[in-house]
């Protein structure tokens, strides 16, 4: 083993060795094994993963160019030369490093826990997960969060892992700006292209976001969508009768479970599909989780299934 | 139509309702709060179930409340009355006047008066084919028993033949009082075919109609029995004083009219007499209220019946003060002089019967004759015989007056060619309220503290001579009683003579305690040896009021001789078992177990 290969294990040890303190040790090592590349071509600044809109020195072929006087005689085909008799350099695409946004929803939606299970904390480690990633990735990362501590980081800002996990631990739901709020906010910040991965419910009073998400998508950004539930969002898995308030509007409903269980789950089903469309139709990727699935497999499934997409 | 023999158990029903209605308010599950942010989901999918829950609940608490009212009713033990006859549409009893002045033959026609008031009704009924008839007699027969159809009615009528005798309508009335009591029809109507010659129509089987029976007569009578204005007679009498009696209802309201116009004649011809302004040295009661006095000068006689004659129709007036009550009879009527009784309870009470049947009987005695008052309010009942006017002359300080031949010995001059024989006139400081035949019924619907003491004769033996204290009496007297919910435990004698007790199905029935032992001061035999010379009697306790059942059906068989009215209970309290185990199968089969959701 080389000894610069030594010094990226001792590093990636180091780095996960800190990041441990947040996230489950089988999460992290799971989560080395991911990877999250942007499907648009990115504007990052040094070398990475990502596609970029420059060319550069990949083994992603992209063109050939009829060789200029200072064009560099090592990039010259000299098959094409011997065929038609012409010089000609091949141009390779850059890769880059990629300016990530993690949006976390910060509803008070997001803060319900049932059963031993909190959405709020499941949301917070798909969070450290992603960042956990993207770091290791090497990207530029930047975080918007709703609630109490409403803040964005814009990825250009070069934040610390220190400081996004500080923000993710602290990440408390309140009654502060709503999602399609946040993502206003966060296009406005974001500078260049890059991946946006929006965490949140999406059950706001009105209506899914649709003016944020197309703000974004018209900016060119690569844009994941996390739609986390609490199983007993997605089940209503209660008995009896209960006084239903809804945490964001005040709402109050008397019902019996059994009695509109059947229909709660049908209604839900419908709304849930309307999102996945809507996601999909503005070309977002979109994945759904419940509070009992695993993270890992659930992340590892949609990210393969994206690349291959890709 | 549904009795109740225990209604007070109805009151448990109410009571265990209420109970029932404050469980289900206040038993309902109290919802455990529950913050949810999917909430919009549940709401839409409540607003369904909500409607059937509430539709549920609601329906839960009927059905709930149906069982405890079942339960309750079980106990109430209610009754249902049978064999009814309920014709569709109109029931029509007709009662046909076959006194012998219906045979003479009218003044332009050889046809009787009877035929022709025949013709009259039959001209006059319009679509009365579905309708259904009862014939009754004046003399109280059913002739056509209850329910005939149209056809069956002319043939019933076609061999009706006017007897000697005079009119007693109001036996008549009687009976068809109570057919038309009876009979539930939608629409009733009662048809008076006479030539109202001769009698009055005797005022308390009207007044016991009700509203609802419209009355038809021939054009003799006033479309409106109970305010008579005028009077004409389609075939009047060649002697036009002939027995026309004047009637004065009492439902109306006359107050504006101050001299009553009788026209004797036929049209064209019409010779009016009224009594002469000035000529009311007698001051009339009304009956409507202390406060209507009127000086209407009301009088009028027929031939035979000794007294001036005022007839009550329509609903039954309240009872005027009443300081002395009179009765003088000819005939055995023991009931009236019980009735009376009743009613002297708080009245200075003379009676001096002088009658051929049953010779001097008084009754009670609750104050001296002499202390009697200017201004007293006397009751006059009973035929009027000389005797019982001068007694009564004798005894009291006022004059009365006789009318004889136009001559007074005092008081302002009258017509005498305008009217009948008599006049009481009883001077311008005493009441005299009325001079009446039976007063029976009326004195008991008077009587609204309760009959206290109360004696039926129904002895067709003995009675009078125009009969008119024959059977029919009972079941109205009785029905009287029933009317009145606040005898409270009694006993009724009943003293037949003509039906035997133990056919006579009559069980249960309200009556008076035992008849005390008055011996009356003055002249006369007591009660008690009046008593004891009818027999057989017998007593029925009582021991619960509202168990009371009476089957007059053969009361009316013997008493009409033709089909009586059926009565009959039927005990309902199985059926309402078994609806009481249907809705509460259907209630558990809504509720599942659970109450509030």
């Amino acid at each position: 083993m080389s000894e610069k290969i030594r010094t990226e294990e001792g590093k990636k040890e180091n780095l996960r060795h800190r990041w441990a303190v947040y996230l489950d040790p089988d999460l992290l090592s799971g989560i080395d094994s991911l990877d999250l590349r942007a499907r648009v071509a990115v504007e990052g600044f040094i070398s990475g993963n990502h596609p970029s809109k420059y060319f550069g020195s990949s083994h992603e072929f992209v063109e050939h160019r009829e060789y200029l006087p200072g064009d560099d005689p090592g990039l010259i085909d000299w098959k094409a030369f011997a065929r038609q008799e012409r010089l000609f350099i091949k141009r390779y695409s850059a890769v880059t490093n990629a300016p990530c946004q993690i949006v976390l929803d910060g509803s008070l939606s997001m803060e319900y826990s049932e059963g031993g299970h909190s959405k709020l904390e499941y949301v917070k480690t798909m969070a450290a997960a992603l960042a956990y990633l993207l770091f290791e990735q090497k990207d530029r990362l930047g975080l918007s969060i709703g609630g109490k501590n409403f803040r964005i980081l814009s990825p250009s800002r070069q934040s610390s892992y220190r400081e996004i996990i500080g923000l993710i631990d602290s990440f408390q739901p309140d009654s502060g700006p709503h999602i399609e709020e946040l993502l206003h906010a966060t296009a406005a910040a974001l500078d260049r292209k890059g991946m946006v991965m929006i965490i949140s419910d999406f059950l706001m009073p009105e209506d899914i976001p649709r003016e944020s998400l197309q703000r974004l998508t018209y900016s060119g950004h690569d844009i994941l969508a996390f739609q986390v539930l609490h199983d007993q969002e997605l089940s209503l898995d209660l008995t009896g009768r209960y006084r239903f308030r809804d945490p964001e509007s005040g709402r109050e409903i008397v019902a019996s479970v059994p009695a509109v269980r059947k229909e709660y789950q049908k209604r839900l089903q419908q709304w849930l599909r309307e999102v996945e469309q809507h996601f999909l139709k503005n070309k977002v990727n979109f994945l759904q989780l419940g509070t009992r699935d695993s993270l890992l497999f659930c992340l590892a499934e949609f990210l393969e299934k994206r690349r291959r997409m890709r | 139509m549904i009795n109740l023999l225990s209604p007070l158990y109805l009151w448990g029903a109410a009571a265990g309702i209420a109970a029932l209605v404050l469980i289900h308010l206040l038993l309902r599950i109290k919802p455990i709060l529950h913050l949810f942010p999917a909430c919009r989901f549940i709401s839409s999918a409540h607003e369904v179930h909500r409607r059937r829950r509430r539709i549920r609940n609601v329906l839960l608490l009927i059905l709930r409340m149906l069982c405890v009212l079942a339960f309750s009713l079980v106990f109430a033990r209610p009754v249902l009355r049978e064999g009814e006859v309920r014709p569709a549409g109109t029931h029509t009893v007709i009662v046909v006047d076959t006194s012998y002045s219906m045979r003479l033959p009218g003044k332009d026609s050889d046809q009787s008066r009877f035929a022709r008031t025949v013709d009259w009704f039959l001209k006059n009924k319009t679509n009365w084919d579905a309708d259904s008839f009862t014939l009754v007699s004046d003399r109280g027969e059913v002739i056509g028993t209850i329910g005939i159809s149209s056809s069956e009615f002319e043939r019933h009528i076609s061999e009706v033949v006017p007897e000697f005798g005079s009119t007693s309508l109001g036996k008549g009335l009687q009976t068809a009082a109570l057919a038309l009591d009876r009979l539930p029809a939608s629409k009733k109507t009662l048809v008076i075919l006479s030539d109202f010659a001769g009698p009055a129509l005797d005022g308390w089987p009207s007044a016991c109609l009700g509203p609802e029976v419209s009355i038809l007569t021939p054009p003799i009578q006033p479309s409106n029995p109970y305010f008579v204005e005028s009077i004409e007679l389609i075939d009047p009498p060649e002697d036009s004083s002939y027995d026309v009696g004047i009637r004065v209802g009492l439902g109306g309201d006359f107050s504006g009219s101050e001299s009553v116009t009788m026209r004797i004649g036929e049209e064209g011809k019409a010779q009016k007499s009224s009594v002469p302004e000035g000529a009311d040295t007698v001051e009339f009661y009304d009956y409507l209220g202390a406060a209507r006095q009127s000086s209407l000068p009301v009088m009028a006689g027929w031939e035979g019946s000794g007294l001036s004659g005022l007839n009550f129709y329509g609903v039954l007036p309240p009872r005027p003060p009443i300081d002395i009550i009179f009765h003088q009879g000819s005939e055995p009527s023991p009931h009236l002089h019980a009735a009376l009784a009743a009613v002297a309870e708080d009245s200075a009470l003379i009676n001096m019967n002088s009658g051929v049947g049953s010779g001097y009987y008084v009754i009670a005695s609750g104050a001296d004759i002499p202390s009697v008052s200017p201004g007293s309010s006397i009751l006059i009942t009973g035929w009027g015989s000389e005797l019982s006017r001068l007694q009564l002359e004798e005894r009291l300080p006022v004059e009365l007056y006789r009318y004889e031949e136009g001559i007074f010995p005092t008081g302002p001059p009258l017509d005498a060619e305008a009217h009948s024989r008599w006049l009481l006139n009883p001077g311008p400081t005493v009441r005299v309220l009325s001079t009446y035949l039976d007063l029976t019924p009326l004195l008991l619907a008077w009587t609204d503290r309760g009959i206290q003491h109360y004696f039926l004769n129904f002895n067709s033996r003995n009675a009078g001579p125009t009969g008119w204290a024959q059977q029919p009496n009972l079941p109205i007297a009785i029905r009287h009683l029933i009317a009145d919910g606040s005898f409270g435990e009694r006993t009724l004698k009943i003293d037949s003579g003509l039906l035997p007790l133990g056919e006579a199905d009559i069980r249960r029935i309200w009556g008076p305690p035992e008849f005390p032992d008055r011996d009356a001061p003055g002249v006369g035999k007591t009660e008690n040896e009046y008593f004891a010379r009818n027999i057989p009697r017998a007593e029925f306790a009582v021991s619960d009021q509202a168990e009371l059942t009476i089957n007059l059906q053969r009361i009316l068989g013997e008493n009409t001789a033709g089909e009586g009215i059926i009565e009959g209970t039927i005990e309902l309290w199985p059926w309402l078992l078994g609806l009481l185990l249907f809705t509460l199968i259907l209630v558990e089969l809504i509720a599942g177990g659970r109450y509030g959701e």
